[in-house]
């Protein structure tokens, strides 16, 4: 793929201080939090993720905007734009998602919290990598969700509630079953479920793509 | 085939929908204003599969229990409120369609508490259902023989219902062998004692049915039913252990679990041949051959139970048993690790088909045995292995159990209905594991061990989120479990009850947090520091319990942080024992115990109370005659070296309480009965000053020392002599106190007493020598007699 730097730190433009907030915050709570970290356990990290990820989509599908007017009238194919949205989305997760992956590998984070006599450390470390895969997994399936819900709002047949109310029920389906099957799942129910929701999100996500050829941007 | 449903209403389903919507975008979408067929296909698709998948959740009761063999009732009704669920659902794919997509989206999550309120209700509706259709279903129950002997006939309530294992149900007993009225401890008359258990003609099980629909208590009431149950072998009456455990049955969520009743079953002809087969390995000096083992084989636990009881006091029967295991388990073969490792396999290949595992059994014993021979490298590595693959220990596999033998903790799983989650051969393994540091930790305590370093802080790793793993770990101990220990002890403060419900321990009816408790308990330098820190609380939440104790028939169990280490000073226990005593003494109402009670406390504290301190727990105001009800057992809570101080000390209490009362009073009636209890206990300490005062005893005279010399006769006739009284008895002058420990030989032949035997064949008495020339006889009968066989 054909990077456009330019283009790209345009769109990135709009993340930047998002990221560098979430990448903060994320770095602080990965060092200093006391407990083992468990993805589906941690409400704040689940929080922090579901707000990351509709943040993002926030700021990059602001379509009333002149800077969004501006971008999709310089003649840039919808197939570049789609690229660097989502180059720039990945960017902003990664830029919030790789400190904290330094801080659990290395293992700095360990080392720190062993510093500070926390009783976990460094035994618990070899287990706090699957909070890494779990939380990458988590953002790849809401952000096509999320994207996707800008894209649709922004459709001429868009209705009153146009996409919103997908995401919402999404989410009221999603949590309601993680949560139980976190707890009283078999490992067979588990799987089913989170492959069902990326099955979701992945056709989400392509159609996401389709609309947004189709977007008709007005200032 | 809920999952199956699932799987396919959230992955198959969206799959087939976005083909289809996409071939239709191609043909019919229009960008005209109009929602293209392809946006609404795919989003009300989603949205209906969504809802969809909650509402399958919701109407199987929950994911978690789609593996739970639910009735078929529960599966018909369960199908029938999907299939209404899917289709209002269906319902709001075609508005989406045809209609309006946001309406859909509306639609989809005001039907999301719709659909719940009619789950519920129809959930509301089944459970009434269902608590008249379960009542239909026959509930299993099972009659089953612990020691795996065939041919046992069984007979209920009067009625022959068939051989062991008897499989019937509650319904055909009820038909079969309707109840019977025996009048009260009838059933009971003719029991025996074998070992330490007794035993009757007729056992007697009384049944509850727990006929629950679901967490609210849809409870059926239905009495108890009485089983009278009596077993025959061939014609013959077979004894029944009088403490006849069962489980269930249970009838819960349609989940039927059958009610098994295992009976432990002995004849007095097994009894006797068990003994036998004891003495022949006495005469043969504990030295068993191929035809003891294939004899002792077919008497499965009776023999071993047996040696298992005899060894605190003939420690060579220990020897026996790993003889006994090594045939078994052909563990002669075994020349080095890779065969030890390979013999471990088939162990547990056996343990895997059977479904049980047990520490204090012949496998146990084989698998102590070939520790010592084990490469411990590998096993500490599967171990670690297996804890890794682990999230929690309960769950999944590297479990444990709680029991003693001997006085030590031992791993085990239940002989009845196997956990399919738990593979018994992973008792094996932890079972080695425990035993490799048991090992390494006698050699030298002053490093860490491999169990320690690899195993301890996989446990700690596992026990954030099951404290059960913890349990482990402390067994196993180590500096990684204390450092553990430290940190943690500087974030707690208090053992108030902690709010969150997780994080405390119930004890004697009220919460504590549970890591107060830990550390409390911890063994090594970092739970010292904790109790010498804390020691304020640790006194008061003592007393607590104490004060809320329902019973003290023996030292509760709770009382161990008393007796652990405390840095730079003596044990709490020290601190505690005046209101422990006061307690106890208080008490009335468990006064049989109420000596045991103390000296079991006092016997457990480190460095050992001296003898007077065991005295001056003696009552010396109106005692009771329960107090000392069982001599031998109270006293051998003692160490072995105290007991004859103590024992002569109580007798000068006894004897100062009966000066000062009058003869005929009930406390010095109680004060003389305990004086002469602990006089004819003397004999039974086993050391030579001991045997010295017996004998002082026996030589003075007066009405005491008649009764004394009549106990220490019987005391010979039952064996009950020690070592010590015999080589005295044997080379008195008295040749009546020489044939006293005649019997005790007949019972007891092992080499040394057989040499005393060989002196008494030449006694100058002529009845001495003709009892011993008996004696000689049945015991030369006895090594030509064949070892007796279970058939």
């Amino acid at each position: 793929m054909h990077i456009q730097w330019p283009l790209f730190f345009w769109i990135f433009r709009s993340l930047s201080l998002l990221t560098l907030i979430s990448s903060s915050l994320a770095t602080a709570y990965v060092l200093l939090h006391d407990n083992p970290l468990e993805f589906f356990l941690d409400v704040n990290a689940v929080v922090f993720v579901i707000s990351h990820s509709f943040l993002i989509s926030l700021l990059l599908g602001r379509v009333r905007s002149e800077s969004f007017a501006f971008l999709y009238s310089q003649g840039f194919s919808r197939d570049l734009l789609w690229r660097h949205v989502w180059l720039a989305t990945l960017t902003s997760v990664l830029a919030t998602w790789v400190p904290c992956a330094v801080l659990i590998l290395t293992p700095l984070r360990s080392q720190f919290q062993d510093w500070m006599q926390n009783p976990w450390f460094p035994l618990m470390a070899p287990a706090e990598s699957r909070f890494l895969t779990r939380s990458l997994l988590f953002y790849g399936m809401l952000l096509p969700i999320f994207h996707y819900e800008w894209i649709r709002s922004s459709m001429p047949f868009r209705g009153r509630v146009s996409g919103h109310l997908l995401v919402i029920d999404y989410f009221v389906c999603g949590l309601f079953l993680t949560e139980r099957l976190w707890y009283f799942g078999t490992d067979l129910a588990r799987t089913s479920m989170f492959l069902g929701f990326i099955t979701i999100s992945a056709i989400l996500g392509l159609f996401g793509y389709w609309l947004h050829k189709r977007l008709e941007v007005g200032a | 085939m809920y999952e199956i449903f699932f799987l396919a209403a959230v992955v198959i389903l969206p799959i087939y929908l976005t083909a289809k919507a996409w071939r239709w975008s191609t043909s019919t979408s229009r960008i005209n204003g109009k929602t293209p067929w392809s946006v609404r296909v795919v989003e009300a698709s989603t949205l209906a599969i969504l809802t969809s998948a909650m509402v399958i959740h919701v109407a199987s009761g929950g994911i978690g229990m789609v593996t739970t063999p639910l009735h078929d009732f529960v599966i018909r009704e369960r199908v029938v409120v999907c299939g209404i669920l899917i289709a209002l659902a269906a319902c709001w794919i075609l508005l989406g369609l045809w209609k309006s997509i946001s309406l859909a989206a509306v639609g989809m999550i005001v039907s999301l508490p719709i659909a719940t309120i009619f789950i519920s209700s129809a959930l509301s509706y089944e459970s009434e259902r269902f608590k008249k259709e379960i009542l239909k279903i026959p509930v299993p129950i099972e009659f089953t023989i612990r020691e795996e002997i065939d041919d046992i006939d069984v007979t209920i309530n009067g009625v022959r219902m068939g051989k062991a294992p008897l499989h019937t149900t509650i319904e055909e007993l009820e038909a079969k062998a309707p109840p019977v009225t025996v009048p009260k401890d009838e059933y009971s008359k003719g029991w025996k004692n074998f070992g330490n258990s007794t035993y009757l003609p007729r056992a007697k099980t009384r049944l509850d049915r727990a006929d629950k629909v679901g967490f609210r208590s849809h409870e059926e009431k239905s009495e108890p039913m009485e089983l009278y149950v009596q077993l025959e072998r061939r014609g013959q009456l077979v004894m029944i252990s009088g403490s006849m455990g069962h489980s269930g049955p249970s009838r819960m969520f349609g989940n039927i679990q059958p009610a098994t009743i295992p009976l432990s079953v002995i004849t007095e002809e097994w009894h006797r041949d068990t003994t036998t087969l004891m003495e022949k390995a006495r005469l043969a000096d504990y030295k068993i051959d191929a035809d003891w083992i294939s004899a002792a084989d077919t008497y499965f636990h009776f023999v071993r139970n047996a040696l298992i009881a005899a060894i605190p006091k003939e420690p060579q029967f220990r020897q026996v048993l790993i003889d006994w295991a090594k045939s078994r388990y052909h563990l002669d073969q075994v020349t080095d690790a890779d065969s030890a490792w390979y013999a471990l396999e088939a162990i547990q290949a056996q343990v895997d088909k059977k479904g049980a595992y047990q520490t204090n059994s012949l496998t146990g014993d084989a698998v102590e045995y070939l520790v010592e021979r084990l490469d411990s490298d590998r096993a500490i590595a599967m171990a670690k292995t297996k804890l890794k693959r682990l999230s929690t220990i309960s769950v999944a596999g590297f479990g444990y159990g709680w029991g003693s033998e001997l006085g030590k903790p031992c791993f085990s799983t239940s002989f009845q209905t196997p956990q399919t989650d738990r593979k018994p051969s992973d008792f094996v393994l932890a079972h080695v594991i425990w035993q490799l540091d048991q090992k390494w930790d006698a050699q030298s305590n002053d490093h860490d061990n491999p169990v320690e370093r690899e195993i301890v802080p996989e446990l700690i790793r596992l026990s954030y989120l099951d404290p059960q793993a913890t349990k482990l770990a402390v067994i196993l101990g180590g500096s990684t479990l204390n450092e553990f220990n430290r940190r943690q002890q500087r974030l707690v403060y208090s053992f108030k009850e902690n709010s969150d419900p997780t994080k405390n321990e119930y004890l004697e009816g009220q919460y504590i947090s549970r890591d107060f408790w830990q550390s409390l308990n911890a063994v090594g330098p970092a739970g010292a520091n904790f109790r010498k820190e804390h020691s304020y609380q640790a006194l008061e939440l003592a007393e607590q319990l104490l004060n809320k104790s329902f019973s003290l028939t023996s030292l509760p169990n709770w009382t161990e942080f008393l007796f652990l280490e405390v840095e730079g000073r003596e044990p709490l226990a020290r601190d505690f024992w005046k209101t422990f005593r006061d307690k106890v003494e208080a008490d009335r109402s468990h006064s049989p115990w109420r000596l045991s009670v103390l000296w079991s406390y006092l016997a457990r504290i480190r460095p050992m109370p001296p003898a007077s301190e065991f005295v001056a727990a003696f009552p010396k105001k109106s005692p009771s005659y329960g107090d000392f009800n069982n001599p031998e057992q109270t006293i051998s809570l003692l160490p072995v070296d105290l007991r004859l101080q103590v024992t002569q000390g109580c007798i000068a209490e006894a004897a100062k309480g009966k000066s000062i009362l009058q003869p005929n009073s009930e406390p010095y009636g109680a004060f003389n009965q305990i004086e002469y209890q602990l006089i004819r206990h003397i004999p039974t300490i086993p050391s030579d000053a001991a045997a010295d005062v017996a004998m002082q005893y026996l030589e003075t005279t007066n009405p005491k020392s008649t009764e004394f010399s009549r106990q220490l006769k019987d005391q010979g006739t039952y064996g009950q002599l020690t070592s010590h009284m015999v080589a005295r008895l044997a080379t008195t002058s008295n040749p009546e106190h020489r044939s006293w420990v005649i019997p005790q030989i007949r019972i007891l032949p092992s080499s040394t007493n057989r040499e005393t035997l060989v002196r008494l064949l030449k006694d100058e008495d002529p009845s001495v020598r003709e009892s011993a020339e008996k004696v000689a006889a049945e015991l030369e009968e006895l090594r030509r007699l064949p070892y007796p066989k279970l058939k």
